[in-house]
C-alpha cells in the first residue's frame, strides 16, 4: 500500500465517517444526532470526490445536507423533542440479542465482501473516471436511461400529489 | 522544489490574498452601508475616526472583540458557538470557485485567477448557499429564545424557497453554456455578449433570489426588528455577533460576485484585447473590472436596503412560490426552445 | 435508443399514465361531487385491459431493453387491472360515505397501477425499483386517506415506516447484484453463469427477495399486514391485498424461474408452510372481519408460495389461476365489508366490521349475505367455486415437483381455514342478530356501485369455478 495524498485522505475521511455515524446513533440529544448525520454526509461526499464522482459528491451536499437534513432539523426543532432516555438499559436481554445479531451480520457481510471480491478489484478503469462528471452523467441520463428518468418524474408527481392530499386538503 | 509544492504555495497565496481582500471588503462594506444610509437619510454617518471616518471599521472590530461574550444560561452552548462559525465558513468558502480574473503570467508560469477551477463550479455555489441555512437555523434554535427561533425558522423557509428559483435561473445559463464551470461562462461572455442581455428574466430572478438568500431588505424578515427584536442573532454578543455580521456582508459581496460572474461578464472588459496592451496590464485591468462591477452591485444592495420597505411574510412566500418559481420555469422552457431552434 | 413506435407496444401503460395525470386536471375543473373522474377512470382501466390483449404473443424487449413484454407479464397485468377495475367501481359510494370523495383518490390508484404494471413488465432492476416505489408511495398515502380517522393514520404510518425500511433492503440488494454482475438488466443477468457461486450475489439476491417477500406478506415479513389492512379504507385494503400482492408475485416469480434457484426450494417450502400455518391459525382468533380477511390473505400468500416452491410448469399455471381467483374472492369479500360498514360519524375506528355484526345478516340483507357466502366458500376452497381449483392446481404442482409433504401440510392447514370461513357463514345464516346490532340497527345505505362491483366478482368466482380452463382458453383464443 502506498501512502500518497489520496490514501491519507481516504483513511481520515472513512474514520471520520464511521466515528460520526457511531456518534449519531449514540447521542441523547436528537439535534446533536442530526448534526453528526450531517457531518457523516459531508465525509461521504468527500469519499465520492476521491472516487472522482464530483457530480454525485456535490449533489450529496446539495440534496442531503442542504435540503433533507434541514427538514429533519426543522422537525426536531418544531416538535421540541426531549432528550431520549436510555431505554436499552432496562432491556438487557434485548440489547444482548441485538449486539449478537449485529456481530453476526457484520461477520457475514465481512466474509462475503472479503471472499466475494477476492482478486476482482483492479483499480479504477478509465470509464469510471469519466462517468463522474456532470456531462457524462447527463448524456447517459438523457439517452440510454431516459426511460427510467422519465418514470422517476411520475414517482415524484405521485409523491407530491400524495403529500398535498394528506397535508393540505380540507377534510370535513 | 517539486511541482506539487509550488502548486500548493501558489494556491495558498491565492487563498490568503482573496481572504484578505474579502475580509477588508466586508469591513468596508459595513462602513459603506453606514455612510450611504446616512447620505440617503440626509445626515453625516461615521466621519470622525480617520479621514472621512475611514478607520471606523478598525475601531468597530476592536470594540466587538473587547465586549463581553454572553451565552444565555439555558442555551445549548456547543451549538450556540458552532452556529456563527458555520455561517462564516460557508459564506467565505463560496468564493473558492469564483474567477476574479483570467490568467496572470509570472515568469513562464501561467496562473489561473480562481482558487479552485472545479468542473461543477455552479453546483458548488448552490451547495454552499444551501448549507448557509444551518448557521441561521441552529443559532435560532440554540439560543432558546422565541424571537431567535422564529427568526431562524423564517430565514430557513425563505432561503429554501428562493434557492429553487435561483437554481432555475442558473439552469437556463447552464443550458446556454453547456458547462457548469464558471470560467467557461465568463469566457463565453466576451465583448458585449453579457448574459444580462441574453437572459434578462433570469437576471431579475437571480437578483431577487440573491436578495432573499442574503436576508437583505426587502426580504430581511428573519431579523425584522419591529417583530423579532433582532431575529436569529438576538442572543449573540461580542465576536460571535460580529461573525454573523461579517457573514451577512460576506454573503452580499459573494452574491454580487456571483451576479457579476454569471450575468455581467465577470472580469470581461469589452474589446480590451484590441488595444494591444502588455499582458500584465491586461490582467490587472481585468481584475479591476471585476472589482468595480462587484462594488457597484454592493452599492446597489445598500441602495435598495435604504429605499424599499420590507415585505410581509405571506407576500414573501407568495412571491417566491407563485411568481418567481413559475417565472423561472417559463424562462427555462423558453431558453430551451430557443436553443433548440437555433441549433 | 428509444424509438417512438415502441409506444404502441405499451398502450395500456400510456393510457394509465395519461389518465392518472389527466384526472388531476379534470378534478380541478369539475364540480364538487361530480362523478366525471369516476367514469373517466373506469373507462381508462377498461380500455387498458382491452389494449393489453393487443400485446399478446409478442415477446418483445423494448425501450432500450428496459421493458419486456411476454405473455406471462401481459397476463399478470390483466389480472392486476381486473382487480383495480373492481376496486374503482366499488369505490364511488364508499368514498362518498366516508367523505373522501376527492379526485386524487382515483389518481393515486392509477399511479399505483402504473407502478405495478411497470414492475411486471420490467426487464431491468431499475424499473422494478421505480415501479415498486411508485406503487408503494401511492399505497402509503391511500392507506392514510381517511385522514381524520386515527386507525387510518396508524395504518399509513406503519405501512410507510416498514415499507421504507424494506425499500432499503431491496435497494441494497440491487446494489450488490449490480456490483457483482455489472448489470441491472435482467436478460443479461440470466445469461451470466455461475452467479450463485458468488457470496455477494447470494446476499444481494436474498436482500432483494426479502423485500418482495415483505410486499407479498410471506411468513417472517408479514407482521404489517393485519394492522395496515385493518386501518386502511376498506375498498383499498382489498386492493392492497390483491393487486399489490399480485404485482409483487408477478415481478419476483419470473426472476425466480429464470434464475432457476433450486437451492432456495427448501427455504420457499418452509416459508410457505410457516405462512399458511400462521395465517390460518391466527385467523381463528379474530373477531374483526377486516383483520380476519387480512390473515386470510397471509394464508393465501402461503398457498402461492407452495407454487413458488414447486417451480415447475404447473406451478406457473396454478399461480396465475389462483391469483385471478383470489382477486375476485378476496376483493369481493373486502368490498362487502366496505358496503356494510357504518357511515363515517367522526369516530376513530371503523364501525360494523366485527364478526358479531354478521350474525343474522342473512335475514337483514340476504343479497350481501349470499355474495359473502360465495366468496367465503371460494376462499375456503369448497368445490364449485374458483378458489378450489386454484388450490387444486397449486397442490398438484407441488406433488409433481416431489414435494408431497408440502401439499399434505398445505391441505391440512387449509382445512383449518375452512373452519373460520364457515364460522362466518354460520353466523350469517343460522344466528339471530345480536341485541346490540338490532338496537342500533339502521338499514345499510344502498351502495349501487358496491353491489355492481361485487356482482362482477361473484360472476368471476362462479364462472371460473364452473369452468376452470376458461381463463386460459380466453387468453389462448385472443392470442390466436
Amino acid at each position: 500500500m502506498k501512502f500518497d495524498l489520496e490514501t491519507v485522505l481516504f483513511i481520515s475521511l472513512s474514520v471520520l465517517s464511521v466515528v460520526s455515524a457511531i456518534y449519531m446513533i449514540t447521542r441523547k440529544n436528537p439535534i446533536n444526532s442530526a448534526l453528526f448525520l450531517i457531518l457523516n454526509f459531508f465525509t461521504v461526499s468527500g469519499l465520492y470526490l476521491l472516487l472522482k464522482a464530483q457530480f454525485i459528491a456535490i449533489i450529496q451536499v446539495l440534496v442531503y445536507m442542504g435540503a433533507i437534513m434541514v427538514l429533519f432539523i426543522f422537525v426536531i426543532m418544531l416538535l421540541n423533542l426531549q432528550f431520549q432516555k436510555k431505554k436499552l438499559e432496562s432491556y438487557s436481554y434485548k440489547s444482548l440479542t441485538s449486539i449478537l445479531l449485529a456481530i453476526m451480520l457484520f461477520g457475514i457481510l465481512g466474509y462475503t465482501v472479503y471472499f466475494g471480491f477476492e482478486g476482482k478489484f483492479k483499480g479504477m478503469s478509465d470509464k469510471a473516471l469519466e462517468i463522474g462528471t456532470a456531462e457524462k452523467l447527463g448524456a447517459e441520463l438523457f439517452t440510454n436511461y431516459s426511460f427510467p428518468f422519465e418514470l422517476a418524474s411520475f414517482l415524484l408527481l405521485a409523491a407530491i400529489v400524495g403529500a398535498i392530499v394528506l397535508a393540505k386538503k380540507k377534510f370535513e | 522544489m517539486s511541482e506539487f509544492v509550488i502548486e500548493l504555495l501558489i494556491t495558498l497565496s491565492k487563498i490568503s490574498v482573496v481572504l484578505a481582500v474579502l475580509l477588508t471588503g466586508v469591513a468596508y462594506s459595513v462602513y459603506a452601508e453606514r455612510r450611504v444610509s446616512a447620505f440617503i437619510q440626509n445626515r453625516y454617518g461615521p466621519n470622525r475616526v480617520g479621514p472621512q471616518g475611514l478607520l471606523q471599521p478598525l475601531v468597530d472590530v476592536i470594540k466587538l472583540l473587547l465586549k463581553e461574550d454572553i451565552v444565555p444560561a439555558s442555551a445549548n452552548k456547543f451549538i450556540h458557538s458552532l452556529a456563527p462559525v458555520i455561517s462564516i465558513i460557508v459564506s467565505l468558502s463560496t468564493f473558492a470557485v469564483i474567477p476574479f480574473g483570467d490568467t496572470i503570467t509570472i515568469g513562464d508560469r501561467v496562473i489561473k485567477l480562481q482558487i479552485a477551477d472545479v468542473n461543477i463550479g455552479v453546483l458548488y455555489f448552490l451547495a454552499m448557499t444551501s448549507l448557509g441555512v444551518y448557521g441561521v437555523t441552529l443559532s435560532g434554535w440554540s439560543s432558546n429564545n422565541k424571537y431567535s427561533l422564529l427568526g431562524g425558522l423564517r430565514s430557513s423557509a425563505q432561503m429554501i424557497s428562493y434557492e429553487l428559483s435561483m437554481g432555475l435561473a442558473i439552469i437556463a445559463i447552464i443550458l446556454m453554456n453547456g458547462s457548469l464551470q464558471l470560467d467557461v461562462m465568463v469566457n463565453n461572455q466576451a465583448g458585449w455578449k453579457w448574459n444580462i442581455f441574453l437572459q434578462p428574466v433570469g437576471f431579475i430572478i437571480f437578483l431577487v433570489s440573491a436578495f432573499a438568500e442574503t436576508n437583505r431588505t426587502p426580504f430581511d424578515l428573519p431579523e425584522a426588528e419591529q417583530e423579532l427584536v433582532g431575529g436569529y442573532h438576538t442572543e449573540y454578543s461580542s465576536m460571535k455577533f460580529a461573525l454573523f455580521f461579517l457573514a451577512e456582508y460576506a454573503n452580499v459581496i459573494i452574491s454580487s460576485a456571483m451576479i457579476t460572474t454569471i450575468y455581467l461578464g465577470g472580469w470581461q472588459f469589452p474589446y480590451l484585447q484590441d488595444f494591444g496592451l502588455p499582458p500584465m496590464l491586461v490582467s490587472i485591468i481585468q481584475i479591476l473590472t471585476f472589482v468595480t462591477k462587484v462594488v457597484a452591485l454592493v452599492f446597489f444592495f445598500i441602495w435598495v436596503r435604504w429605499t424599499i420597505p420590507r415585505f410581509r411574510y405571506d407576500q414573501l412566500m407568495n412571491l417566491g412560490w407563485k411568481i418567481m418559481l413559475p417565472l423561472g420555469i417559463a424562462n427555462l422552457v423558453v431558453t430551451a426552445i430557443v436553443l433548440m431552434l437555433l441549433k | 435508443m428509444i424509438q417512438l413506435h415502441e409506444i404502441y407496444e405499451v398502450i395500456p401503460l400510456v393510457l394509465i399514465a395519461f389518465a392518472a395525470c389527466a384526472i388531476l386536471v379534470i378534478e380541478a375543473f369539475s364540480k364538487k361531487g361530480s362523478s366525471a373522474v369516476y367514469g373517466f377512470s373506469i373507462i381508462t382501466v377498461t380500455g387498458a385491459i382491452a389494449a393489453s390483449f393487443l400485446s399478446l404473443n409478442k415477446e418483445l424487449i423494448i425501450f432500450n431493453q428496459f421493458l419486456r413484454i411476454s405473455n406471462a407479464s401481459v397476463m399478470f397485468s390483466v389480472i392486476i387491472l381486473a382487480g383495480i377495475l373492481i376496486t374503482i367501481i366499488a369505490s364511488k359510494n364508499y368514498i362518498e360515505k366516508e367523505n373522501i370523495n376527492f379526485g386524487e383518490y382515483y389518481s393515486l390508484i392509477l399511479f399505483s397501477v402504473l407502478g405495478m404494471m411497470l414492475m411486471v413488465f420490467a426487464n431491468d432492476l431499475l424499473i422494478i425499483f421505480i415501479g415498486l416505489e411508485l406503487m408503494s408511495v401511492c399505497f402509503y398515502v391511500l392507506a392514510g386517506f381517511l385522514r381524520l380517522r386515527q386507525k387510518s393514520n396508524e395504518s399509513a404510518l406503519k405501512y410507510f415506516l416498514l415499507g421504507a425500511f424494506i425499500t432499503g433492503f431491496i435497494l441494497y440488494g440491487i446494489a450488490l447484484i449490480y456490483g457483482i454482475s455489472g448489470t441491472t438488466n435482467l436478460a443479461e443477468l440470466y445469461n451470466q453463469k455461475k452467479l450463485f457461486t458468488n457470496y455477494v450475489f447470494i446476499i444481494g439476491f436474498a436482500l432483494f427477495l426479502i423485500g418482495f417477500l415483505f410486499k407479498i406478506g410471506v411468513f417472517p415479513f408479514h407482521m404489517w399486514i393485519p394492522d395496515v389492512y385493518d386501518g386502511a379504507p376498506t375498498t383499498l385494503s382489498g386492493m392492497f391485498s390483491t393487486a399489490g400482492k399480485i404485482a409483487a408475485v408477478g415481478t419476483i416469480l419470473p426472476i425466480i424461474l429464470a434464475l432457476n434457484i433450486t437451492n432456495f426450494k427448501l427455504i420457499f417450502s418452509v416459508a410457505a408452510v410457516a405462512t399458511m400455518m400462521y395465517g390460518n391459525v391466527i385467523a381463528l382468533a379474530q373477531s374483526n372481519m377486516k383483520r380476519l380477511l387480512a390473515y386470510s390473505s397471509i394464508a393465501s400468500a402461503g398457498y402461492i408460495f407452495v407454487g413458488v416452491a414447486a417451480m415447475n410448469e404447473f406451478a406457473l399455471k396454478g399461480i396465475a389461476y389462483y391469483l385471478i381467483a383470489y382477486t375476485f374472492m378476496q376483493l369481493g369479500a373486502f368490498i362487502i365489508v366496505s358496503i356494510l360498514e357504518k357511515k363515517d360519524d367522526g369516530s376513530r375506528d371503523y364501525k360494523n366490521v366485527d364478526i358479531d355484526f354478521y350474525k343474522g345478516l342473512g335475514k337483514r340483507n340476504p343479497l350481501m349475505a349470499t355474495f359473502m357466502t360465495i366468496f367465503l366458500f371460494s376462499l375456503a376452497g369448497i368445490p364449485p367455486f374458483a378458489g378450489f381449483w386454484g388450490k387444486y392446481y397449486l397442490f398438484y404442482a407441488a406433488i409433481q415437483a416431489n414435494l408431497i409433504w408440502l401439499s399434505v401440510i398445505g391441505i391440512l392447514l387449509s382445512l383449518i381455514g375452512v373452519y373460520y370461513y364457515l364460522k362466518i357463514t354460520v353466523y350469517m345464516w343460522f344466528h339471530e342478530s345480536t341485541d346490540l346490532v338490532t338496537a342500533g340497527y339502521e338499514k345499510e345505505p344502498v351502495s349501487r356501485s358496491g353491489i355492481f362491483a361485487t356482482s362482477l366478482a361473484v360472476v368471476g368466482t362462479v364462472v371460473l369455478g364452473l369452468d376452470p380452463n376458461m381463463f386460459f382458453r380466453i387468453f389462448k383464443m385472443i392470442a390466436e
